[in-house]
């Protein structure tokens, strides 16, 4: 067991405090502490989360000064006493550390990111061999949840409302690699655009934020290099294609 | 909070190297453009030779050495980390641009800072002579 003080954004002027100490034990997480503090200090507080368990994505906030996941990130690891917890950057607030995730999910619907198959009754599953370049791209970029904490770390969403941000572009890759999908010229002119992927200036703030390790600025990259050469979608056969 | 000072440059000078390294470009940019600007403006006056002897002799007082120094500085973390952009647009390196920024641009930058900032410093502005 040991001592944190825990500062809180608050929106609520009339909110009680914003500074809390708490006892917390070893494999205590951000969240535990969170929880323990609207339990026992108070009941106003408010925040999001649902899993717990780091795949829902819902509890991204910005603990000491770095996007994070709160289920995931046990307090211990910050090496602090003091823990300060925001709400996500960029993105507007609605109380307390709970932010809207609108202008986030705003972006990821214009590149399509439901798959639009060529044929919907198909009974066959596509074959993607895990050394193909697709099964490599897919491999870990498809565990994307979502959270925000990339589009939150970008300093280009913070000046630029337009910009698509780090997961839409990723999301848009893998689709636009799915030799399933068909949606390819609709996709390629939201990622061709002053606001898709040329607004990127490879900070690298998405890599570093992301809670899941998806290299984003790799794909970035990658759909900057492919859009020179757009006929590569057409015949998408060469992602799955054995080297 | 001198703790959490020191905590963000450890911990977030390497996680967050890429945003550290985009600001060098960006700031060092802006530096250089303004001095290419001072540089071509005062080039252009110089007509004469009494004028251009003149500018030469101002131009090697000490504070202008010093500042000489700087450009240097500026100049080699410019065209460093401008080449590691380069690398992470053509898509080489990109997961290694941590150790790029650090080790390449900043590490070998320092060392040839060094080599030329030393002698700059005991010819220019100490007027050491052999």
């Amino acid at each position: 067991m040991a001592a944190f003080t825990f500062r809180l954004a608050r929106t609520d002027p009339a909110a009680k405090a914003n500074e809390f100490r708490v006892e917390l034990e070893d494999r205590m997480t951000v969240l535990d502490a969170l929880f323990l503090i609207q339990r026992e200090q108070d009941p106003t507080l408010s925040f999001r989360c649902s899993c717990r368990v780091g795949m829902c994505g819902t509890c991204a906030m910005t603990v000491n000064w770095q996007p994070r996941l709160a289920c995931q990130t046990r307090v211990v690891t910050l090496k602090s006493d003091t823990i300060v917890v925001e709400p996500l950057d960029t993105l507007p607030v609605v109380k307390d550390l709970v932010v809207s995730m609108e202008p986030f999910f705003a972006k990821w619907k214009k590149v399509r990111p439901a798959l639009h198959p060529k044929d919907k009754n198909s009974k066959t599953l596509a074959i993607v061999p895990p050394k193909s370049e697709f099964g490599k791209q897919a491999g870990n970029k498809r565990d994307c949840i979502t959270c925000g904490a990339c589009y939150s770390a970008c300093g280009i969403t913070d000046t630029n409302e337009g910009y698509l941000g780090p997961a839409a572009i990723n999301r848009a890759m893998l689709r636009l690699m799915d030799p399933r999908d068909e949606m390819t010229d609709e996709r390629l002119k939201v990622l061709n655009d002053e606001n898709g992927v040329w607004r990127c200036h490879t900070q690298f703030n998405c890599v570093a934020a992301c809670p899941k390790n998806i290299n984003l600025t790799d794909s970035i990259m990658k759909m900057k290099r492919s859009l020179l050469f757009p006929k590569r979608f057409n015949d998408k056969r060469n992602f799955i294609n054995n080297p | 909070m001198t703790s959490a000072i020191s905590l963000t440059i450890r911990k977030y000078g390497w996680r967050y190297a890429g945003n550290v390294a985009f600001w060098i470009q960006r700031l060092s940019g802006v530096a250089l453009v303004l001095y290419l600007i001072l540089h071509i403006h005062t080039i252009r006056d110089l007509k004469n030779p009494d004028t251009f002897d003149q500018a030469l002799r101002t131009f090697s007082k000490p504070l202008f050495k010093l500042g000489e120094i700087g450009l240097l500085a500026t100049v080699i973390l410019h065209a460093l980390n401008g080449i590691r952009l380069t690398m992470v647009d053509m898509g080489v390196g990109l997961t290694k641009q941590r150790q790029m920024f650090w080790y390449f641009a900043i590490g070998i930058g320092a060392v040839m800072f060094l080599a030329g900032a030393i002698p700059m410093f005991i010819y220019g502005i100490l007027n050491w002579h052999a």
